[in-house]
């Protein structure tokens, strides 16, 4: 019975100490919404569509060299991906990414549910992998 | 082997207590998942089957900060299972139990409504029978420890493809789990307390993006009701909470998720048809008592058969 006892508080003591430790996605800026500092890069996404939870959501993604104002297109040495993470559950959906131009990709299939997502941007060149993201609330 | 002294009437009413052994709680929406709770032989029974059919609704949903918001009417999610369950004596006080659940989800919003159907994650345990009741003790209950393991056989919102993961049935984890089931009565009232922890495996998820280790942490859910019995009928209240640690993602991104916490409100009406047949009727909330986070909660009612072989 003893046993029994101190197994019941154990488990009430685990029960009483939940975790709530969220990601915080790495800074971004208006000029720089996506930064990409070993490469020199910055990039920024366009809703094509949504972000939403009631159809498949996608987006438009552009890069260019961080230290141009114009914002000019530029080409990224690696592959680009993207994938979504809600914060709370950990849930992860990739996103399906096809080049358009130099500097220029297409995300699309993005599968939201209502609540708090990361969006993240990476590039990878072998076994580098840069990533980037931005915190979003979708409904 | 050695036979309990039970008083009849205290027989009939842990033949119906039984019933409320091994109640499922639902999961998050987002994440599956269900108590660990197994089905036990709690009767002078060798072999014990019970089908459950329930039918559930998730009406609102809690936040990572314990907030509830309630789902507009326009938007539905529905879950039905039907779960075979069932236990088998292997010796005096030793048993082995499974479970079996298909479960079928939808949900429509917006405009859009998606379904599937499936298998859930299957449950095997084993439980051993630690404090019998040779004699009838008003204050020494029947005392069971138990250990299970269940497989992720009804995928996970990690192995989703559906827009609203209603594909997901299960958490997605090999999950072992210990725990106990203490009942007692008297006269015409008994009481139950369940209590299991587990610590699921960690596992790898991979998509174009790279590799993700999943780190599930530990979890436990329980359950304390009390009933009463005139006669064959018995009228029960349980609770039931459930708390998961949130899952540390490594890999391809570092985090971990916030942990989730649900308390489950049921009300039961049971008749024992016979000696070795009882039927019951169960209705569960999960906004009920509040305290939940991180969790997505349903309101379901459970129908249930249940057939024993006596020794």
């Amino acid at each position: 019975m003893k046993q029994l006892v101190s197994l019941l508080v154990w488990t009430v003591l685990v029960v009483g100490c939940g975790e709530r430790v969220g990601e915080a996605p790495q800074p971004g800026s208006n000029a720089c919404p996506f930064s990409f500092s070993h490469r020199g890069l910055c990039a920024d996404i366009k809703w094509d569509v949504g972000p939403t939870s009631s159809e498949r959501s996608a987006f438009s993604v552009k890069f260019w060299d961080a230290k141009d104002g114009n914002k000019v297109p530029a080409r990224v040495d690696g592959k680009v991906t993207a994938f979504i993470r809600m914060t709370c559950c950990g849930t992860v959906a990739d996103g399906v990414v096809s080049e358009k131009a130099d500097g220029e990709y297409e995300v699309t299939g993005l599968r939201f549910m209502p609540g708090e997502w990361d969006v993240f941007v990476q590039i990878k060149h072998g076994d580098e992998v840069e990533k980037s993201a931005r915190r979003l609330q979708v409904d | 082997m050695k036979l309990r002294k039970v008083p009849g009437v205290c027989r009939s009413i842990s033949l119906l207590l039984l019933m409320v052994v091994g109640q499922r709680a639902p999961g998050a929406a987002c994440c599956g998942g269900a108590s660990n709770i197994p089905t036990l032989l709690s009767g002078d029974d060798r072999f014990q089957l019970s089908a459950t059919v329930s039918s559930g609704s998730v009406v609102a949903e809690a936040t990572t900060q314990g907030k509830v918001l309630y789902r507009a009417y326009s938007d539905e999610e529905y879950r039905q299972s039907v779960q075979l369950d069932g236990a088998v004596l292997l010796s005096d006080r030793l048993q082995l139990g499974w479970s079996l659940p298909v479960l079928r989800r939808g949900r429509s919003r917006a405009g859009v409504s998606e379904a599937s159907a499936g298998l859930g994650d299957v449950a095997a345990n084993v439980a051993f029978e630690l404090l019998p009741q040779w004699e009838y003790s008003p204050w020494k209950p029947k005392v069971f420890v138990f250990a299970s393991l269940t497989l992720p056989t009804g995928g996970s919102t990690y192995d989703s493809t559906t827009l609203y993961r209603v594909d997901a049935r299960g958490r997605g984890f090999v999950t072992p789990a210990v725990g106990f089931a203490a009942l007692q009565t008297w006269g015409n009232f008994d009481a139950l307390l369940s209590v299991e922890a587990h610590h699921s495996f960690a596992r790898d998820y991979s998509n174009a993006a790279g590799t993700f280790h999943l780190n599930p942490g530990w979890g436990a859910s329980g359950s304390l009701g009390a009933g009463w019995s005139p006669g064959n009928l018995r009228l029960g209240l349980s609770v039931s909470p459930q708390w998961e640690q949130g899952v540390l993602t490594t890999g391809a991104v570092n985090a971990r998720s916030s942990s989730q916490q649900s308390w489950t409100a049921s009300a039961q009406l049971s008749y024992m048809i016979e000696t070795t047949l009882s039927a019951s009727l169960i209705y569960s909330d999960q906004t009920w008592l509040g305290g939940a986070q991180n969790s997505a909660l349903n309101r379901s009612l459970f129908v249930r058969i249940q057939k024993r072989w006596e020794r």
